[in-house]
């Protein structure tokens, strides 16, 4: 039993360096992907285009309805103990610092990263990565690389597409139901949104999405030759994601709290 | 190029795959590595070409170890290798013509688009393979497949050429023009390796036979010498390997 335990520990252990490593370099591969580039580029075009344009309509129903709910919960229950106004305060920190990224993060997770693991997996086991190797391309520079970049600017700009959907549209909600003023609604909205809370969920989906790329390429190569290893890599992959988003997310909430 | 294998092992899970392998690949000279299924071949052939990492021994690229080599240096080396797979391994995603193409970029990172499809177009014409250029690999024959695997290997004009059973999925006419070309590419002195269980490309084009079994040589040299051997595995082999294509015996 100790055996089997100092193996675990030992293959453990060995994976994180090993997912350290990994992280470095591609890092480093996508630093560089900024200057030479041009060779990869229709990779980070189709990645931003996969994982930014086509989850619009998904991320604007999930803003709008958590939006609108924050809204009409609060309009409605703040104002009994005397603290309306703060419902504009509650719904800036659900939406832009919280639930904004966080969710975004998770539909990128479930889209992007998926597919990102799903589909190197599947190259690994066709020999599709040797063949780059054997060409003298470096996979990690021309494949994952675009993909951190891509997954990473597609996830700043939706969060801010959350964040605008969620803020703006319960405002319509809001008019809607309990007859606000439009313009009361969004002077009271901007009165209450200050640059922590930009900074926090910029800085946030920065992160997240640097991890769900990271995340999703590193057990899209951990495939090793058959088919049946892809989808358990792939829901590895879902899972290590979305924990390490969680865990980001308590950080980075907690440094902003304190800062 | 001259690649040279010094006493390399392979270990695989806990079992020895190529078991302190010496060879070399000549420029000018076309080696066939033959074998049995599960003898070795495609994982000797993969570390020559640097895409397994042995557990023993080194690879030498024209006297320098690949493994002393850093990361860019390495990869620098191989662009002037091409590399021919058994399953044809085509970019799935991509069209025939990035297939073609991206192994010149890496090469050649300062050619221009247009000079790029003139070496493309070359590499074509000297096969006589003509296909949509847009189309994805899956809709084309295996065959046909294979034909744009040794035309990606061939396109940058490889100093060293590897080919994992390059006859396999291939009828009649492509095998002619396979031939052929490979001549041709010998003779431009290109070191070229091929595996394999087909006895056509041995009995035609090999400068060399490797005979490989249970991840050991048991012969390496001219073929003539290799078909006197008197050890009866490597007879056996070669009588396995020749007996369909040549009744008159070894």
């Amino acid at each position: 039993m100790i055996d089997a335990l100092g193996r675990h520990v030992r293959r453990t252990t060995s994976e994180m360096f090993y997912g350290l490593g990994f992280a470095w370099v591609l890092q480093r591969e996508s630093f560089l992907f900024l200057r030479r580039g041009r060779i990869s580029l229709p990779v980070l075009v189709a990645q931003v285009y996969f994982t930014g344009v086509e989850a619009l309509p998904i991320l604007a129903l999930i803003s709008l309805g958590i939006g609108a709910a924050v809204i009409i919960q609060g309009t409605s229950l703040l104002p009994q103990f005397g603290q309306g106004e703060l419902a504009f305060r509650i719904l800036i920190l659900v939406i832009t610092r919280e639930l904004g990224p966080l969710l975004t993060a998770l539909v990128i997770a479930a889209r992007s990263g998926s597919a990102i693991t799903t589909e190197l997996g599947n190259m690994v086991v066709d020999h599709e990565i040797e063949a780059y190797h054997a060409a003298g391309i470096d996979p990690i520079g021309f494949l994952a690389a675009p993909r951190l970049i891509g997954v990473t600017v597609a996830m700043v700009f939706l969060n801010l597409y959350f964040s605008l959907i969620g803020l703006f549209g319960s405002c319509a909600v809001a008019s809607l139901i309990h007859g606000v003023p439009l313009g009361e609604y969004l002077h009271n909205l901007v009165s209450a949104l200050n640059g922590g809370d930009i900074a926090s969920s910029v800085i946030k989906s920065l992160v997240f999405g640097n991890i769900l790329a990271t995340v999703a390429t590193y057990y899209g190569f951990k495939v090793e030759r058959a088919v049946t290893e892809v989808p358990q890599k792939t829901i590895a992959s879902l899972g290590a994601s979305m924990t390490l988003c969680i865990v980001a997310n308590v950080v980075i909430t907690i440094l902003f709290q304190q800062g | 190029m001259r690649i040279e294998l010094q006493n390399v092992s392979v270990e695989r899970r806990g079992r020895r795959i190529l078991d302190r392998v010496d060879a070399v690949f000549a420029p000018g000279q076309m080696t066939v590595v033959l074998g049995r299924s599960g003898a070795g071949l495609s994982t000797l052939l993969k570390t020559a070409a640097g895409l397994v990492q042995p557990t023993g021994g080194q690879v030498l690229y024209d006297g320098q170890a690949l493994a002393n080599l850093d990361h860019r240096r390495r990869q620098a080396l191989q662009t002037r290798t091409g590399f021919m797979f058994q399953d044809a391994a085509l970019w799935a995603n991509s069209s025939l013509l990035v297939n073609l193409d991206l192994p010149l970029q890496a090469k050649f990172p300062g050619l221009g688009p247009a000079e790029r499809r003139v070496r493309i177009d070359t590499a074509l014409n000297s096969c006589g393979f003509a296909a949509d250029l847009r189309l994805r690999p899956a809709m084309l024959s295996h065959g046909q497949q294979t034909m744009v695997s040794f035309l990606r290997a061939i396109a940058p004009g490889p100093e060293a050429l590897f080919l994992d059973e390059p006859m396999a999925a291939m009828d009649q006419r492509w095998r002619g023009i396979l031939i052929r070309v490979l001549g041709e590419l010998r003779a431009q002195g290109a070191a070229v390796v091929a595996v394999s269980h087909d006895a056509e490309l041995a009995r035609v084009l090999a400068d060399r036979l490797v005979i490989l079994a249970d991840g050991r040589v048991l012969a390496d040299g001219a073929p003539e010498a290799v078909r006197e051997s008197s050890d009866p595995a490597v007879r056996e082999i070669l009588h396995d390997r020749f007996a369909a294509a040549d009744p008159a015996g070894e």
